[in-house]
């Protein structure tokens, strides 16, 4: 072996501290401490929503989409309220005496017409339309009477004014009459007898 | 001799007077303290991470943190080994994130005690050494910094941190979190593997 091939231990320890050295001897990229700084100013700074990190804005829209389903199944569990008009509440009218007569029947007496309770506008349907077009074998009273100038037998109801109107007697109150003294018979307790019953076979 | 003395210190500030205005809220002061330190801090993250863009990184992120944490700094020690261990447990947890350093690091089969206690004798590449190549250029420096790689974590960081022009012992050992006596041995036990491995490849007699 030539004496190139072997180090002296001082040799070896100067190539040790040579390669320590070169792996150590670096610096910082240039501009650490302005970075550092730009760092801390950002960040002392008031955050708005773009400033804010990325796992804020994401435990943020998580708590969001939380509130969202909650309330959301709330309002579809709701169950929906039929809007009810408010009825009129009925007046019952007093009971009639059985024994009580019936006053005759005033023709002339002029009877109200039934007011109608005031309700609260319904919202209407929409009427169909005829989307089949107008319906030929309609029988008006048109028709009828054509029909029936025709010869054809056709069934004629009479007008419905020439019927006798209905006349209603007032209701008239009357007192009732003085009920009578219940009585309630005693109860009888009859005693029961039973035959013996025979053994089974 | 007072207004001489505090003239000094507004010229010259000292490390705890920038801590003081710092903690007031001086980001110039801290900035200052950026300045004095960066080096150090930057050179402590490269010993336990190995790559300079991931130094930079963590020495950026432990002036931020040393900057968050100034509060609690109550000057019982000295700034400089309160940030250098701010920056050893961010650099450790970096390279613990990262992995990279020690993708061409043996595992030792034990602990660091012993003459035969490694295993990476088993890893050094092996090669023929060239009669004719002068080594004591760029290929012997190849090899040892190769062979650095390959020592356990604890005598490399040593070495390295004592190598680096930076720290002094007591820093170190603030760092490591180990006795001076102990780095001091750490170091003296990664030449002494350093030697008995370039002696296996033939370039010593040790």
């Amino acid at each position: 072996m030539s004496s190139n091939e072997r180090f002296s231990r001082r040799a070896i320890d100067d190539a040790i501290d040579r390669a320590v050295g070169d792996m150590m001897q670096l610096d910082p990229h240039p501009g650490l401490r302005r970075r550092v700084l730009s760092r801390l100013e950002r960040s002392s700074r008031p955050r708005t929503l773009w400033t804010w990190g990325s796992w804020e804005v994401v435990s943020a829209a998580a708590v969001l989409m939380i509130i969202v389903a909650v309330v959301g199944g709330r309002w579809r569990q709701t169950p929906v309220e039929i809007a009810q008009t408010p009825t009129a509440p009925v007046a019952l009218s007093a009971p009639v005496a059985p024994s009580a007569p019936v006053a005759p029947l005033a023709p002339s007496a002029p009877v109200a017409p039934p007011v109608p309770a005031s309700r609260p506008a319904r919202n209407a349907m929409a009427r169909s339309e005829a989307i089949f077009g107008p319906r030929r074998d309609r029988v008006s009273a048109a028709s009828a009477a054509r029909l029936a100038a025709e010869g054809e037998p056709v069934d004629i109801v009479p007008p419905v004014h020439e019927q006798d109107s209905i006349a209603v007697a007032p209701i008239v109150m009357r007192p009732l009459p003085q009920m009578q003294e219940l009585r309630i018979a005693p109860i009888e307790i009859q005693r029961l007898t039973v035959p013996a019953l025979s053994p089974p076979r | 001799m007072t207004a001489t003395g505090s003239g000094q210190a507004a010229a010259d500030p000292t490390d705890l007077d920038l801590v003081r205005l710092a903690q007031a809220g001086d980001l110039d002061a801290f900035g200052e303290l950026v300045e004095r330190n960066r080096r150090a801090v930057f050179r402590a993250a490269l010993a336990a991470v190995g790559s300079a863009t991931e130094a930079d990184d963590v020495a950026q992120e432990a002036f931020v943190t040393a900057w968050c944490k100034l509060s609690g700094f109550r000057g019982d020690s000295q700034f400089r080994t309160w940030l250098l261990s701010i920056t050893w447990r961010k650099a450790i947890d970096r390279r613990k994130r990262i992995g990279r350093w020690l993708k061409l690091a043996a595992t030792p089969s034990r602990d660091e005690a012993g003459d035969d206690q490694f295993d990476v004798m088993d890893r050094v590449p092996s090669f023929e050494r060239r009669q004719d190549v002068v080594l004591e250029g760029a290929e012997l420096q190849a090899q040892i910094r190769k062979l650095i790689r390959t020592l356990p974590h604890k005598l490399r960081e040593s070495l390295l941190l004592a190598g680096s022009g930076e720290h002094t012992y007591d820093e170190i050992s603030a760092m490591l979190d180990a006795p001076v006596g102990t780095v001091k041995w750490r170091v003296a036990e990664a030449r002494r593997v350093l030697r008995r491995k370039l002696a296996a490849c033939g370039y010593s007699n040790e």
